[in-house]
């Protein structure tokens, strides 16, 4: 028998709550497969491709291009082909989807984000249930007025605490908001969109330093061989072609994880999850100010070639202002662990905050010329700085030394990577 | 024919007229309902023209009339113009009810004309009550109250009767028996057949009178408007007639035979008319054609005129649901 | 309009309408009562009790059982001149007066194209509460407030019981009066003339935190309500809509603007109620205004039930008001 399915509007992060459909790239009747891209999207992040999670012919377009949902409004339905394995593909696989089985939605459940999300603002004496309704369903409850004043305060309304019926955010909630001078952060005076995202980073950063206990340990990594095995094999060959340390350190670092599969994961729920699949997030800086995060997947099987591919791809898509090309829906959620690399822009170490419900973040310090120790002699060559940040609850420093030091040596054997 | 009427010439000629009036008008109406200036139910009167031509000959401009949907002969009889009536079918605003109304709904207060009611039964209860305000009122209107003898089944016909009789009401009902309640014979649906028998069940004063000849009818109405106005009482005319026509333009007339229809047809009222006029020597040489003649020039004066008639603007489709203001 | 309470008497609803009775006689020879043992009897419910001595049989009169014959009777006497006042006895009746009152009363200024217009009063008894089962229980405002051509009044207080006869037979038009017969031995201030014109809501009570909207006999309950919740510190505002055609949106749209939150108490069946098209008006015109949804308040969708605690449970009740109150403000303990 064929199921119908919603395709909804995807959250791709805790702190997006609606999206504008731009454009259908697909038509009613239509086949589709798992992961052909199928609409246009505008974000807050900016322009996106929605992939479908399904194989199956569409049924019904419900939602008109230039029209701004919330999270979860079903867009279209599809009909799956009668072949369609009923098991999902274990990449989209949700850490929680235990609790969530039922739930017909749960191709769209982003791992863990919505999730810690209500957690993180759920009022404690609410029971658990609640939370587990609520998280289920992706869109915020709020009255009529409580949409009408958010709007016009270009404010994001999963931030604000629902107190009326069934738990909406109503009238008073906004209010109540907007006095608190602590959350003159969250609210921006003008509809341009990078305020938004400011205020989407201001409220996950806030939401991490407030919550989750960090520890800082660093490491001076020696990259010699690294750097001399990157000048050889970059020999002949084109610019396109070539490898960046960058890769090599993605590549590393996603190979040590496996070894501590404790930094790789999400905390929910006062427990941790860890994640299979070595999935990174490499924060990207928009010319244009404020991040992106798009995650490449299944990193420590990739070759460095394919990883360097992912990086550009990436990188273009990410500035899609300027390209006009998009990042797709899936690979702004459901990283496993973030790096960011700030030695590019020249500074020497870099104490990420952990973007939750992630438990880690790799900073990525300039590469230097230093006088290296050997014995007795002192010769010069290249380093960098890589720090860890780690969350307390789930790792202890120990484990995180290792991983540092388990890090240093691989990159020691470049061509293993 | 009846001995107590002033039957001179004139008043024959002028009877004839009017019931001529009411048959081309009618079969114009049919005309114009084919090609769509006509539209919703169109129930036409042939046939029946003798019953509200004599009714009207007995009454006064005061007198009230209430009448069913088949009342473009009752409207044209009472005074209305040809013009108002088609105009209102026209659905024009030169119409008599400003053309709210169509077919079903002529009214017009200046000749208190009270409609054109389309509820078979609901007009009696509303007669017996412009009776009761004249009561009230001490006027010497009386109220005439039109319907067929479908009506006769419905609770309301007898409601009416017993509060016209009980309140002693000065309303004269007159039952048009076309002896087809749209496609039921009166024996389909009566266990009584006799309807002024049913009548006088109530008290009432009620007679049978022949509804084709309008000598007939007019001199029972005269007698009935005069017993309403001198005693005080309700008066039933039970007029035996029949239609000539479907129920409305859209009958396949299943429920009857050809000959039928045409053994009423050659006892219909206007030829009767006519026949008795010719065979007395009143109408002579080309009179009944000038007649004829002067009827259709007013028909199609009367086209013209709903023609030209405008239709409401759509921005007053809400008028008339409520009045303006409050009376004080 | 507006009159100052000057003198005000206390009298119980019953009286206020034998008042009204007697005011409309006394200032206009063209009114008289017509209805079903509104003269001998005195009024199935004691409403006219003494009238038809006083003014005599060609004014206070009984009719037969012929609910249609009597009613159009009505129209008919209103057409021709007079200004009648028709007692249908229940509302439960009217049903076989409804062609009247539908094909003819509401139509005939419309199909006449506006020459003739229809004057006319008809009062009736309505609503459930005396334990008097299915067929004599019915709440049908909705019925009648659903056409156009026809104004409905539903007077829930004494002054209103007082006074909107007369202001109804001022009307042009054919009125309805509902008459709870819940209310007709309550009592209450009665001053010097109406509150307000007759298709003006009243509100009742002021208060900022949520509007009740109701009228006819479920007024003292959310009044009720409104005390019991006011010690709690919710502050309720009562919307009372006395008339039901043409509904007075501007009064209701203003208080669900101020309070944001409204709730509907109709003694009608929820279904197809007047407590839907409410709040379809409110949601067409007040949507962005609102801080919760819009809840009704209704009877249950059973035919009103003999046994007392059944009936009880088949109407709004105070209780229920308070809850759904509090429920809708989230400040359930």
């Amino acid at each position: 028998m064929t199921k119908s399915i919603d395709i909804t509007m995807p959250s791709l992060g805790s702190d997006m709550t609606e999206g504008m459909l731009v454009e259908w790239l697909i038509k009613v009747g239509d086949k589709v497969k798992h992961g052909d891209v199928i609409a246009v999207l505008e974000t807050q992040k900016g322009a996106i491709d929605m992939e479908v999670y399904q194989d199956g012919t569409i049924t019904q377009l419900l939602v008109q291009p230039l029209k701004n949902v919330p999270v979860g409004t079903v867009l279209a339905r599809l009909k799956e082909s009668e072949a369609a394995p009923s098991s999902l593909n274990p990449r989209y696989q949700n850490p929680l989807s235990k609790t969530k089985q039922h739930s017909d939605k749960l191709n769209f459940d982003q791992p863990g984000m919505a999730s810690v999300e209500q957690h993180l603002y759920q009022p404690q004496q609410k029971s658990l249930t609640a939370v587990q309704t609520h998280t289920s369903r992706h869109t915020v409850n709020a009255s009529p007025i409580a949409r009408k004043m958010a709007n016009e305060q270009q404010l994001n309304l999963s931030i604000v605490r629902g107190t009326g019926f069934n738990d909406a955010v109503i009238l008073k909630d906004i209010e109540a908001f907007i006095n608190e001078p602590n959350n003159q952060g969250s609210l921006t005076t003008n509809d341009d969109k990078l305020a938004n995202m400011r205020s989407a980073i201001a409220k996950a950063m806030s939401q991490s330093k407030r919550d989750i206990p960090h520890f800082y340990l660093s490491s001076d990594i020696t990259i010699n061989k690294a750097q001399q095995w990157l000048q050889q094999t970059n020999q002949d060959k084109d610019p396109q072609q070539q490898i960046l340390l960058i890769a090599l350190l993605l590549k590393a670092i996603a190979i040590t994880l496996t070894k501590y599969p404790g930094l790789n994961g999400f905390y929910h729920k006062d427990r941790f999850e860890p994640v299979n699949e070595i999935n990174i997030a490499n924060v990207i800086s928009l010319r244009t100010g404020g991040v992106v995060v798009p995650l490449i997947q299944n990193v420590d099987q990739l070759s460095l070639h394919q990883i360097m591919q992912a990086l550009r791809d990436m990188t273009l898509r990410s500035r899609s202002l300027e390209t006009g090309k998009r990042l797709r829906s899936s690979e702004l959620s459901g990283a496993s662990i973030t790096i960011t690399n700030m030695g590019e822009r020249g500074a020497d170490r870099v104490f990420g905050i952990i973007y939750p419900p992630q438990v880690a973040i790799i900073g990525l310090g300039k590469v230097k010329k230093v006088a290296q120790v050997y014995g007795e002699k002192i010769n010069v060559g290249e380093q960098l700085t890589v720090c860890l940040s780690a969350d307390h609850r789930v790792v202890d420093g120990m484990l995180a030394a290792k991983f540092l030091n388990s890090l240093a040596k691989k990159l020691q054997y470049p061509e293993q990577l | 024919m009846n001995d107590k009427l002033h039957l001179d010439k004139a008043h024959l000629l002028e009877k004839l007229k009017q019931m001529l009036s009411i048959r081309l008008f009618e079969e114009k109406c049919a005309e114009l309902y084919t090609q769509e200036k006509i539209r919703g139910f169109l129930h036409l009167y042939i046939g029946e023209e003798a019953i509200a031509v004599g009714v009207m000959a007995a009454l006064s401009a005061e007198d009230q009339i209430v009448a069913t949907y088949r009342e473009h002969g009752h409207a044209l009889a009472r005074g209305l113009s040809m013009k108002s009536v088609l105009a209102e079918m026209y659905g024009r605003t030169n119409g008599c009810s400003k053309g709210r109304g169509g077919s079903m709904h002529l009214f017009d207060k200046h000749n208190n004309f009270y409609g054109g009611n389309a509820i078979v039964g609901g007009g009696l209860p509303l007669a017996a009550g412009l009776a009761m305000a004249n009561k009230m009122q001490a006027t010497k209107a009386i109220t005439v109250c039109f319907f067929g003898e479908g009506a006769v089944a419905e609770g309301e016909f007898h409601e009416a009767m017993n509060l016209a009789v009980l309140w002693q009401l000065p309303v004269l009902f007159v039952c048009e028996n076309n002896g087809y309640a749209m496609g039921t014979a009166l024996a389909f649906s009566e266990s009584e057949i006799n309807i002024a028998k049913k009548a006088k069940s109530y008290g009432m004063s009620a007679e049978q009178v022949d509804g084709m000849n309008v000598v007939n009818v007019e001199a029972a109405a005269i007698k009935a408007v005069d017993t309403i106005k001198t005693l005080g009482q309700p008066y039933f005319l039970e007029c035996q007639s029949y239609r000539f026509r479907g129920h409305s333009s859209f009958d396949g007339q299943l429920y009857r035979d050809k000959e039928e229809v045409q053994k009423w047809q050659k006892h219909g009222p206007v030829i009767k008319l006519k026949h008795w006029l010719r065979k007395n020597y009143q109408l002579n040489g080309n009179e009944f054609s000038d007649i004829e003649l002067e009827i259709k020039n007013e028909i199609l004066d009367a086209i013209a005129f709903a023609e030209l008639g405008q239709l409401q603007a759509v921005e007053d489709l809400c008028k008339d649901v409520y009045s303006q203001k409050n009376m004080k | 309009m507006n009159t100052q309470k000057t003198n005000s008497d206390s009298m119980t609803y019953r009286d206020a309408l034998r008042a009204g009775i007697i005011q409309s006689l006394n200032e206009d020879e063209r009114v008289f009562l017509m209805g079903e043992d509104v003269g001998h009897y005195g009024g199935c419910y004691g409403v006219t009790k003494g009238l038809l001595a006083q003014y005599g049989d060609q004014r206070i009169i009984d009719t037969p059982l012929c609910e249609s014959g009597f009613v159009g009777v009505g129209i008919g006497a209103a057409l021709g001149g007079m200004k009648p006042i028709v007692e249908v006895m229940t509302v439960n009746f009217s049903l076989l007066a409804m062609d009247q009152i539908v094909n003819s009363a509401a139509t005939l200024r419309h199909m006449s194209g506006g020459q003739f217009n229809v004057p006319l009063v008809i009062r009736m008894a309505c609503g459930a509460g005396l334990q008097l089962a299915a067929q004599h229980s019915h709440s049908w405002e909705n019925l009648y407030a659903h056409i156009p051509g026809l104004k409905v009044l539903s007077p829930a207080t004494q002054n209103d019981a007082r006074y909107m006869l007369l202001q109804a037979l001022q009307d042009p038009d054919p009125v309805l009066i509902f008459e709870h017969v819940m209310l007709l031995n309550t009592q209450g201030d009665v001053l010097d003339g109406p509150e307000a014109d007759m298709e003006k809501a009243i509100i009742r009570k002021q208060g900022t935190d949520i509007t009740l909207i109701t009228y006819g006999g479920s007024l003292p309950k959310v009044l009720k309500a409104a005390s019991a919740l006011e010690v709690l510190n919710i502050k309720v505002e009562v919307v009372d809509l006395r008339c039901l055609r043409p509904l007075d949106k501007a009064t209701i749209i203003a208080s669900v603007e101020k309070t944001h939150r409204a709730i509907i108490i109709d003694e009608g069946w929820k279904t197809g109620s007047l407590a839907g098209e409410l709040s379809a008006i409110i949601m067409e015109q007040a949507f962005w205004t609102l801080d919760a949804p819009v809840q009704r308040i209704c009877t249950q969708e059973v035919p009103i039930p003999y046994p007392k605690h059944l009936e009880h449970a088949a109407l709004p009740q105070v209780d229920q008001i308070v809850n759904c109150v509090q429920r809708l403000l989230n400040t359930e303990l």
